[in-house]
């Protein structure tokens, strides 16, 4: 069988069974979804959840339960499609290269279409969508990969973007201006037409980390989608344009709709990837014409601005800065985005510093690969990039401020970065490498290996007593 | 000059914020705690 969320959760849940747990106990949508997940961040725990009793927008009760949290663990996102994580940065590239075409089903083989609605009896409030934040201006859909056509290409494009509930029928899209949906989006409103626009929600995890890939425009997403998968992606013909727009057969929900020219409509306050509410701006709305799904469809969510969007959302980003590194600077190994710089704003990279230069160029190089990142770090390859506390003791002890810093003036930014005044961004980094031989340098203190090996502080101490110490997190 | 400036409701009082755009078009804002709409210009308060 083709893979999908189902499969992925059967295959995960033989593997860890604890990993993804189900609540049958009842949770509103509306906040209290939200407020579990971050109590179990609170204490550095990032299960899957499964939330079988809820409410759809009508405050009943919701046929469909809700899935979230599916992207909260680095751990899970990179084994959903077969890679180490703390490899991304390396094993997400190689994946990357071996782009496969879809493929077109018949109906029997999607499951998606298991119940179609189209016209007046559309209806997104039979969903349980979440209400994620207390200014957030409505229910978002989160988790919704909107997918449009370049009606130049004939090619798809696909991205997360999020999706305020206005109506039974109608939601408010917003596609940033700087993305390639806001550049196919600006060419149907040049030309007077409604861009058709699918929003999937729910499948495979590779099918949303695929959808963030940051490949050419030209390419198209599906071709990643399918790398990631290891087969190729199902598709199927939509409800509103048959085989001229083709959606995802084994989804758990799609919604079909066209997003009007030149329309705008207040949208937002909505809590970002930041950790601040976005303000409240004028979007784009999306008309909706169909939705389909599964009979038990599950309800994805994503809680945005938690580990839940950011994790996976960086592993792209960790990609394609270690692409762009590698071009100038072969000796380049790691690529970490780490969660206290929301896994966008600041990365580290890890180098083998054999050459004077090295250094430099990789920062030089991280700092454009894409607009949101603005600090970079760049270490040795003995300093681990998934611990802040060895990247800070890295610049403390390897850079000097009137050497070791790049700053490059006048870049395009995040346009979500609260700290961005005037429309664009500086962005700098930090070389925290020690000089490349044969240059002289001391050596970090250590003990001998053997002597650390035999130390067994359970036998030394007593499990009772060791667990009774405190640990300290500061 | 800030991004964002803040409003506060006229019709519940409470505080939420905008982008530039609508205080300098006056555009109808959407109060997200009690769905009322109104004009920058008819916040009961403005910070800037």
């Amino acid at each position: 069988m083709a893979k999908d969320l189902r499969t992925f959760l059967r295959d995960w849940n033989k593997r860890y069974p604890d990993d993804i747990v189900r609540v049958k106990k009842k949770v509103k949508p509306n906040y209290e979804i939200p407020a579990i997940q971050l109590a179990l961040e609170e204490e550095s725990k990032f299960p899957g959840l499964i939330f079988e009793e809820t409410e759809n927008l009508y405050g009943q009760r919701s046929r469909f339960p809700v899935i979230t949290n599916l992207f909260a663990s680095r751990l899970r996102c990179a084994e959903s499609i077969g890679i180490h994580p703390r490899r991304v940065a390396v094993e997400y590239t190689g994946k990357e290269s071996q782009l496969l075409e879809p493929v077109v089903v018949n109906k029997r083989a999607a499951p998606v279409k298991e119940v179609v609605v189209k016209g007046n009896q559309v209806d997104l409030f039979q969903f349980p969508v979440v209400t994620h934040h207390e200014m957030d201006s409505a229910p978002f859909i989160t988790a919704g990969v909107v997918t449009t056509k370049d009606p130049d290409s004939g090619e798809y494009n696909l991205a997360l973007q999020r999706l305020e509930i206005k109506d039974k029928n109608r939601t408010g899209v917003w596609i940033s201006p700087g993305s390639h949906n806001g550049h196919i989006l600006r060419k149907y409103e040049q030309a007077g037409k409604p861009m058709p626009c699918v929003v999937t929600v729910g499948h495979h995890p590779a099918f949303a980390m695929g959808a963030q890939s940051k490949i050419a425009l030209d390419v198209g997403e599906h071709k990643v989608i399918g790398a990631l998968l290891g087969e190729p992606l199902e598709l199927i013909p939509s409800e509103t344009w048959g085989e001229d727009f083709l959606v995802p057969a084994r989804a758990e929900l799609v919604i079909e709709g066209l997003v009007p020219p030149g329309v705008r409509e207040v949208e937002a306050p909505f809590g970002e990837f930041t950790r601040y509410y976005g303000a409240q701006r004028y979007s784009s709305v999306l008309d909706v014409t169909a939705i389909t799904h599964r009979k038990d469809a599950y309800y994805h969510d994503i809680l945005v601005s938690h580990a839940d969007n950011l994790v996976m959302g960086g592993f792209a980003l960790e990609a394609k800065i270690y692409r762009m590194v590698k071009e100038a600077v072969p000796s380049v190994l790691n690529v970490h985005l780490p969660l206290s710089g929301c896994c966008r704003f600041i990365a580290y990279v890890q180098i083998r510093n054999e050459l004077v230069g090295n250094s430099k160029d990789a920062l030089a190089l991280a700092l454009p690969a894409n607009h949101v990142t603005k600090h970079a770090i760049v270490v040795d390859e003995d300093i681990d990039i998934f611990d802040d506390r060895e990247v800070l003791w890295a610049i403390a002890t390897r850079s000097q401020w009137d050497k070791d810093v790049v700053i490059l003036s006048g870049m395009k930014g995040a346009e979500l970065d609260p700290s961005i005044m005037d429309g664009d961004t500086a962005k700098g980094g930090i070389d925290a490498t020690m000089p490349p031989p044969p240059t002289p340098y001391e050596k970090k203190v250590d003990l001998p290996a053997e002597v650390v090996k035999a130390t067994d502080l359970k036998k030394l101490l007593g499990a009772q007593l060791l667990r009774k110490i405190t640990p300290e997190t500061w | 000059m800030a991004k964002i400036f803040w409003a506060s409701c006229p019709n519940c009082g409470k505080d939420f914020y905008g982008a530039r755009e609508l205080r300098v078009k006056d555009l109808d804002m959407r109060c997200p705690y009690c769905k009322h709409m109104f004009k920058p210009s008819q916040a009961s308060k403005l910070v800037e």
